[in-house]
């Protein structure tokens, strides 16, 4: 699927025209963008009449008359095409909406994000005709909500180990095992699962996406979770014993269960790196009401350095956000199941950002920011979620480093240069990123060179490679989006500002990690490590650094 | 019933706004736009009246081809179908009314409702104007509007200093709504679908052969006097030496 050479930057400096073109709106073309403006002010009313945010992180459920309003409002049927009944948003426009619907409430946006993405995405992009028509239309108004099932008990980020099967009888399939933290699964109607399928259609191992009706005999759900945040969402685990769904709900091809789910997850944690950007813009607003507002020496405490710091850094955080979803949404409409590698950075940045914007925000309201009443620190609870489900960020950046290891380094050391595209106001930012790239791609080449395949076991040099790389592509996406507005005449001076500022923020971390990727302790941290493990009883078998 | 209801796009009530430099208006950088609020509460008013009445509600509005983003919105809310008048030009009451006049003319609604006031200009003169130039009955700042069994009359109750003024018209009539006439419902999805389909006519203002100079001519914006900061007086007798003295309301 992803040959060899094929290096992200490389891909977005050669269809750089229409990447900055895309990458100023918000929407697929201009007649999304306006119903996306739509939906957006729909949204906001919505919210302020039935939206009570902290109501649903104190009672730890959406109120029904609240889930069935969502529904009435049409918002189930985002990602499902019109023809059946949805709105049919591309991937760019539907992260539009789940951002909209995290600056409410991040319950919501879950429930409604889970749904929209990964749960519905198997059935629409692999499943048959005869599916869609039976499923859609209900999932459409709300009527059946769908929920994504793949983590285990014992098979969390290493999927490949679900112990779920599948087996074929006759013109069905019985499945046994059992599923946990499954959002959406006290309410849901519909899961898609990954299950072992061993020998299923002739194919030797393997595993399968199959949609199961949540209606079936022999399916039992336990009870809610009890969680930090996004209390208001639904996690339950869904137990399976000898449930039977015909054959045809395999999604796609049998046995490649685990290829399409990467696809399923690349629009999942799209979506919500999505609602991140809501996120962070919710705790951003607050927190310049407060800095306004608050006065401390006799002065509003946004005159204090310190804190301008922070707000600066909080609003191009969020820019950087926006733009990069934008640029990843982008590539994947243009170009469906391309975007693994890309939807990784998203979510990882945007995860991280978020965290940062709304630990900031708490630190900038003092002690008020503590205490539930306030609010933010909500944000924060609903927000430490987002770098641990859909892939745990540290597993996503050993598989960003993982592909970089496989660009060729010819490309990635002459690819195309940024600077040349860019207006004389942005070029200084610009040779910023041709001076680093180059680095990265020296880098890889020495570490291919001196540890030969032992450079998949070292994951410290993994981490910071994936950093570097995360830098870059934020970078280049805040840059796209400058020219873009630029050339649309929207530039406006903030956005030069923002993007001066988030160039230089992200350059300084490139650069400190390539530095630690040549001068670092990394041996000494695994080997606290190691010892203390060892102490505690369980010595490590290899020391992977 | 044929209902027509007008929209205008108005910078958004919540953003500041800033004058621009020279003073020859607003800054429009970055400002949003919305449908003006009062015109949202006229929108709802048609659609609850058609839902129980039956008939159509048309939205209609002057403005530059961005405006088919608020007709649309009007659709999406329920209203059959649009009309936009096209025009970059700057229209005073007086020529907007104009606009309508002719489009009423040809169309011949039962029932205009309006909102009161537009709250850029807050002119609060379009609805009377039109119904003076129609000879139609008017009824302003409505907070409820009932319609008679023969559809024939309106009954409507204003909202005036301590108290109600009922006022009974005979349609067609120009009613124009208050802020507490209804709560507008917010656009379902499936309904800002649908309203991509329904049909907006769209015309050129310059195509109908109206004399829209404006009678009220704008010669200067200018941000209000900055505020300066308050003092802390230690007591009452002080307070009110400086009342008398330097702010000279005693
Ligand atoms: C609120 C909530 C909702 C959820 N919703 C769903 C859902 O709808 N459907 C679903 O299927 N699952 C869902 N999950 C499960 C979620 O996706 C998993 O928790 C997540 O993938 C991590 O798996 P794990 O919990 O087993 O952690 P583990 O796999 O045990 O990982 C623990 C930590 O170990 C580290 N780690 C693990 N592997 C590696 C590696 N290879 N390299 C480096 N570090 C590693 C990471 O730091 C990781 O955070 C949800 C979880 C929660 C809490």
């Amino acid at each position: 699927m992803t040959p060899a050479s094929y290096n992200p930057y490389q891909r977005v400096l050669q269809d750089f025209k229409n990447a900055a073109t895309q990458i100023t709106s918000c929407g697929h073309d201009a007649e999304e963008v306006e119903t996306i403006e739509m939906i957006a002010e729909s949204i906001r009313r919505f919210g302020e009449r039935n939206i009570d945010e902290a109501r649903i992180d104190a009672e730890a459920r959406i109120p029904p008359d609240l889930l069935q309003k969502m529904a009435e409002m049409g918002l189930f049927g985002l990602t499902i095409e019109k023809e059946y009944g949805g709105v049919g948003l591309s991937m760019k426009g539907a992260c539009r909406v789940c951002e909209c619907l995290a600056q409410l409430d991040r319950s919501v946006s879950v429930t409604v994000g889970l749904h929209a993405g990964l749960g519905l995405r198997g059935l629409n992009y692999f499943g048959s005709q005869e599916l869609k028509e039976r499923y859609l239309p209900d999932l459409a108004t709300g009527k059946l909500i769908a929920a994504f099932s793949i983590t285990e008990p014992d098979a969390g980020s290493d999927i490949a180990s679900v112990r779920t099967t599948a087996v074929e009888d006759g013109d069905e399939l019985v499945i046994n095992g059992s599923k946990c933290f499954v959002t959406n699964g006290s309410f849901a109607g519909i899961t898609t699962i990954v299950a072992r399928t061993p020998g299923l259609m002739g194919s030797r191992r393997g595993h399968s996406l199959i949609l199961v009706p949540l209606d079936r005999p022999g399916i039992q759900r336990d009870k809610e979770e009890h969680k930090l945040g996004i209390k208001g969402s639904s996690t339950c685990s869904i137990h399976f014993e000898d449930v039977r769904v015909p054959k045809n709900h395999i999604l796609g091809r049998p046995s490649r269960g685990l290829d399409h789910m990467n696809h399923v997850l690349s629009w999942g944690r799209t979506l919500m790196a999505g609602g991140c950007i809501g996120l962070a813009a919710s705790a951003f607003r607050r927190s310049i009401e407060q800095v306004t507002n608050r006065r401390q020496f006799n002065r509003p405490i946004g005159e204090f350095g310190m804190v301008r710091e922070m707000l600066a850094r909080m609003r191009f955080l969020v820019y950087a956000m926006e733009s990069t979803i934008r640029l990843t949404t982008h590539l994947e409409d243009e170009q469906p199941e391309s975007i693994v590698w890309e939807s990784s950075v998203a979510k990882v940045f945007n995860s991280e950002s978020a965290w940062q914007v709304a630990d900031d925000a708490v630190q900038l309201h003092g002690g008020s920011g503590f205490i539930e009443e306030t609010g933010v620190a909500r944000l924060l609870r609903d927000c430490r979620i987002t770098r641990i489900f859909e892939g745990a960020n540290e597993l996503l950046r050993f598989h960003l480093a993982a592909a970089a290891y496989t660009w060729k380094p010819g490309p990635l050391l002459e690819s195309p240069r940024l600077k040349p595209h860019l207006d004389a106001s942005l070029q200084e930012c610009g040779q910023v990123f041709d001076t680093i790239l180059p680095k990265l791609a020296g880098i890889l080449k020495t570490k291919k060179k001196t540890h030969g395949l032992k450079i998949f076991q070292r994951q410290m040099d993994q981490r910071k490679i994936a950093d570097v790389a995360i830098s870059l592509y934020v970078m280049l996406a805040v840059l796209v989006r400058a020219q873009g507005e630029l050339e649309a005449g929207r530039l406006s001076t903030e956005m030069l500002l923002w993007t001066r500022l988030g160039v230089h923020d992200l350059a300084h971390r490139a650069t400190s990690n390539l530095g630690t990727l040549e001068d670092n302790l990394d041996d000494v941290a695994s080997q606290i490590a190691a010892i203390e493990c060892d102490r505690a009883g369980c010595p490590l078998k290899e020391t992977v650094s | 019933m044929k209902i027509f209801v007008t929209t205008k796009r108005v910078t958004d009530p919540d953003v500041k706004i800033k004058v621009k430099p020279d003073g020859s208006g607003i800054a429009t950088e970055g400002i949003d736009y919305k449908v003006n609020p009062f015109d949202e509460i006229a929108v709802e008013e048609a659609i609850r009246i058609n839902e129980k009445q039956g008939g159509e509600v048309v939205v209609v509005s002057i403005g530059s081809g961005a405006s088919t983003k608020e007709v649309r919105s009007g659709l999406a809310m329920g209203a059959q179908r649009g009309i936009l008048v096209k025009t970059d030009d700057y229209l005073d009451s007086l020529g907007t009314a104009t606009v309508l006049k002719k489009i009423v003319d040809d169309e011949k609604p039962d029932l205009i409702l309006m909102g009161k006031q537009a709250v850029d200009g807050d002119n609060n003169q379009v609805g009377q104007i039109l119904a003076d130039m129609l000879g139609y009955a008017q009824a302003c700042f409505a907070s409820k509007i009932e319609l008679g069994d023969d559809q024939k009359t309106a009954r409507v109750t204003r909202e005036v200093d301590g108290g109600f003024d009922h006022v009974e018209v005979d349609l067609p009539a120009v009613i124009t709504a208050d802020l507490r006439l209804n709560e507008p419902r917010y656009a379902s999805l499936p309904g800002i679908m649908k309203a991509k389909k329904k049909p907006i006519n769209e015309m050129e203002l310059s195509s109908l052969g109206l004399d829209t100079t404006p009678k009220v001519v704008w010669h200067k914006f200018s941000e209000p006097a900055e505020r300066k900061a308050g003092i802390k007086v230690p007591d009452v007798p002080t307070l009110v030496s400086k009342l008398k003295d330097e702010a000279k309301v005693l």
